[in-house]
């Protein structure tokens, strides 16, 4: 029974016939059937051209073949096979000699340049690999870069085994093209091949009849994982093709213990960043609980226990202690929890209607206290529309911003709070004249806990800006901090917030929306000290 | 010797806590003058030269321990240390640095006002020309190297006697166990002999101590060293 690939293997030959009867009819026809030597030697044509495309079997057909066909059509008597001249079976004898000769050279050279192509092949993908691996900064990265280049090393697939944090070997899966399918028994293998750090399946020693072969990915110092293939023939696996394997397992083996590497570098970095973080949270929180804490503890025990020596001022100007220390840590609580409620995402906006004024003057009648020895500016442009704000929040954010103006400015030193409207939007601006902030750290004062140089003797937790920040954010606006350009130092902290206008709240909601246009100096025109 | 009177230097960043000390010290009877950086503090040291100096160890300007230094480099005033629970290293090396005391935030008032008073009523060193020292019911004979207990004489092995001289002429003071061991042991390698002084403490206690589980004398400072008081 002929087969569909013998089709294919016979197909050279009906080719070669093809070629010889073609010739005969052009010798004939040109004439040079006069000539016999020559008609012989072009009969070498489709040999050469046979065994270069062909290869041996259908080359030695043509000369065979070559050699009747001039037997038939040109040595006398014609048309016959029989040779009147004895000495042309000597010509025959040559030229099937020739023939050979040159099929057998041709058919070598051929191979080797099929075999120097398939080199250069893998040369190439073995180039790529490298390269590509070097840049390959996760396992699935190496796991892509690896069938990238696969077609040029096997037919077949390749798989991964990579240990992961808990230090289980785990196949690295890529993406939706995961054309490995485990058998149950090979996560065994791969544990084997791992922990022995030898080659097991198809091509070694140790289940060797098995359809997939296991390589180990050793560096130098460290076994880090397993490279699994599966070839798609059964053929046997050749030395060549075993050693392919081994140079990509080899160069795997780096690229893995490379991301392996990096990753544990950036987990160590993590923790220690977290770390820092903790210990900053916890010298934070200690310091700032400690020392009111301690005004408190101190303040009573010095009342109960020196009763009988201290006037009644002394008894006021602890219990006045009791009072600020308890404050203090009521505000620091507050801070906290409300920065656990922000990074929840349990806070939410209430936006209501109201006057600008109204929630800066309630800020600072909270101050009122901290604000004792100091004049508060407040510029507020006449006819100020009302803005649909969270003025709770807002005012939360004035009173976080002008107490730290308060607190790292000397005692006197007026602040000064602008309001304005800039496009579709509320800004205000508070400034002190105090020590300033470096304007290198400007920008870090809004991150969590961050403290500056000049603020690290001042009591505070690094939290008040942040808080102001999510607020601020969360109202689609902005804040930055920069130096007080209306003083010789100090620092003004600008936000904006978007929010819409109304000229006038109307008893039945019939007010006019109205869009600021006017340009904002002309708006700075009212200047009321707030004086508490 | 009477408190009344005497001036009391505070060297503290903290408004609050200095406010809280200076109150209650001039409620009880003391001059007290302020400084909120370890410059200034080591300058009003200097100059208004004060029976004892409150020492604040975390300051803006220097290193507690620098000041407290500088400080005992010209004058055995008697400082006592603040410290937060955070500070345990610093505490140890402001003792060995020369502090006397040390009190922990919180504190309580009472706490702070019996440290000073027991640093201000101890001896100052080397102003007791007699050769026995007295604590409570134990004497010690400086020059019959001889301990007792009332009138029952005690028997001390030569260690034992210099521990307890040691503690008794300090006392009051606490004793970090780096000083303990290289003054009784003459021993540089002190952290691995301090297991010695915990055998030797507990010796004396038996000695001395009516219920040495609940010594009246030798004190033990967790993680810092031992003080010998007066019992009242």
């Amino acid at each position: 029974m002929i087969t569909r690939t013998d089709h294919l293997r016979l197909l050279p030959y009906l080719y070669v016939v093809v070629l010889v009867a073609a010739l005969t009819f052009i010798i004939h026809v040109i004439g040079l059937s006069i000539e016999r030597v020559n008609a012989a030697v072009l009969y070498l044509i489709p040999v050469l051209l046979t065994a270069t495309r062909w290869g041996r079997g259908p080359a030695f057909f043509a000369a065979t073949l070559g050699v009747v066909a001039f037997d038939f059509f040109f040595v006398p008597p014609m048309l016959s096979f029989t040779v009147s001249d004895l000495r042309y079976l000597v010509s025959f004898a040559v030229f099937l000699f020739v023939a050979i000769i040159t099929t057998t050279l041709t058919s070598k050279l051929k191979l080797q340049i099929y075999k120097m192509r398939q080199n250069e092949e893998y040369t190439n993908a073995l180039y790529l690999l490298s390269r590509k691996m070097a840049a390959a900064s996760s396992l699935a990265d190496v796991v892509a870069v690896m069938h990238s280049i696969k077609p040029a090393v096997i037919y077949g697939n390749l798989a991964l085994y990579v240990p992961n944090g808990d230090h289980v070997l785990q196949r690295v899966v890529l993406g939706d093209d995961d054309l490995w399918s485990s058998f149950e028994g090979e996560e065994q293998i791969v544990i084997w091949v791992y922990d022995h750090q030898k080659k097991a399946g198809r091509g070694s020693s140790r289940l060797g009849q098995s359809s997939r072969g296991y390589f180990p990915l050793c560096t130098e110092q460290v076994v880090c994982g397993v490279l699994a293939y599966d070839l798609f023939n059964n053929d046997e696996l050749s030395e060549e093709q075993l050693q392919r394997l081994d140079t990509i397992s080899g160069v795997c083996a780096l690229a893995v213990a490379r991301v392996q590497l990096a990753e544990q570098a950036k987990s160590v970095h993590l923790a220690k960043e977290s770390e820092r973080l903790r210990n900053i949270l916890l010298d934070s929180i200690s310091h700032e609980l400690k020392t009111p804490l301690a005004t408190v503890i101190g303040s009573i025990t010095a009342v109960i226990d020196g009763d009988h020596v201290l006037a009644d001022e002394d008894k006021k100007e602890l219990l006045l202690m009791i009072r600020e220390g308890g404050m203090r840590m009521n505000r620091l609580i507050t801070n906290l929890l409300n920065m656990v409620r922000w990074e929840t995402g349990m806070v939410q906006l209430q936006r209501r209607w109201c006057y600008i004024d109204e929630v800066i003057g309630a800020a600072l009648e909270q101050l009122k206290d901290t604000l004792a020895t100091r004049s508060v500016l407040v510029n507020i442009p006449e006819n100020m529309p009302f803005v649909f704000v969270d003025d709770v929040l807002l005012e939360q954010v004035i009173v976080n911003i002008v107490s730290n103006a308060a607190k790292y400015s000397h005692e006197g030193e007026s602040i000064e709070i602008i309001v304005m409207l800039r496009g579709q939007g509320l800004q205000l601006a508070i400034s002190d004249q105090g020590f300033g902030i470096p304007k290198e750290e400007q920008s870090h004062v809004f991150e969590k806990f961050y403290r500056t140089q000049n603020a690290n003797h001042h009591p505070g937790t690094g939290l008040g800006l942040t808080i102001c920040k999510n607020i601020v954010e969360a109202h689609n606006g902005w804040i930055k901090a920069c130096d007080n350009e209306r003083a010789l130092h100090g620092t003004t902290i600008v936000l904006w917030i978007a929010t819409t206008f109304q000229q006038d709240v109307g008893f039945e909601g019939d007010a006019l929306l109205c869009q600021q246009t006017e340009p904002v100096s002309s708006l700075l025109t009212m200047n009321r000290p707030f004086r508490n | 010797m009477s408190t009344d009177g005497a001036s009391i230097v505070i060297i503290d960043d903290e408004p609050p806590i200095q406010k809280l000390i200076r109150v209650t010290l001039r409620a009880h009877g003391f001059m007290v003058s302020e400084a909120s950086t370890g410059q200034d503090g080591i300058v009003k040291v200097s100059t208004f030269r004060p029976d004892l100096v409150i020492l604040d160890l975390g300051l803006p300007d220097l290193d507690g321990v620098d000041v407290l230094s500088r400080i005992r480099s010209w004058s055995q005033v008697p400082i006592i240390i603040l410290t937060a629970r955070d500070q345990e290293g610093e505490k140890i090396k402001a003792l060995d640095a020369g502090a006397d005391d040390y009190v922990t935030k919180p504190f309580s008032m009472g706490e702070l006002m019996a440290r000073i008073r027991a640093l201000l009523r101890r001896l100052p060193m080397g102003s007791s020309e007699d050769a026995i020292l007295r604590c409570g019911q134990i004497q010690i004979d400086l020059s019959q190297h001889t301990v007792m207990r009332g009138s029952e004489r005690i028997k001390v092995t030569p260690t034992e006697y210099e521990l307890l001289k040691i503690l008794a002429q300090n006392s009051g003071r606490v004793l970090t166990h780096k000083y303990l061991l290289q003054h009784v042991w003459g021993g540089q390698q002190w952290q691995t002999e301090s297991q010695y002084l915990r055998i030797y403490i507990g010796h004396l206690r038996k000695k001395i101590e009516d219920d040495p589980a609940r010594p009246k004398y030798i004190i033990t400072e967790p993680g810092v060293g031992y003080r010998m008081i007066f019992p009242d």
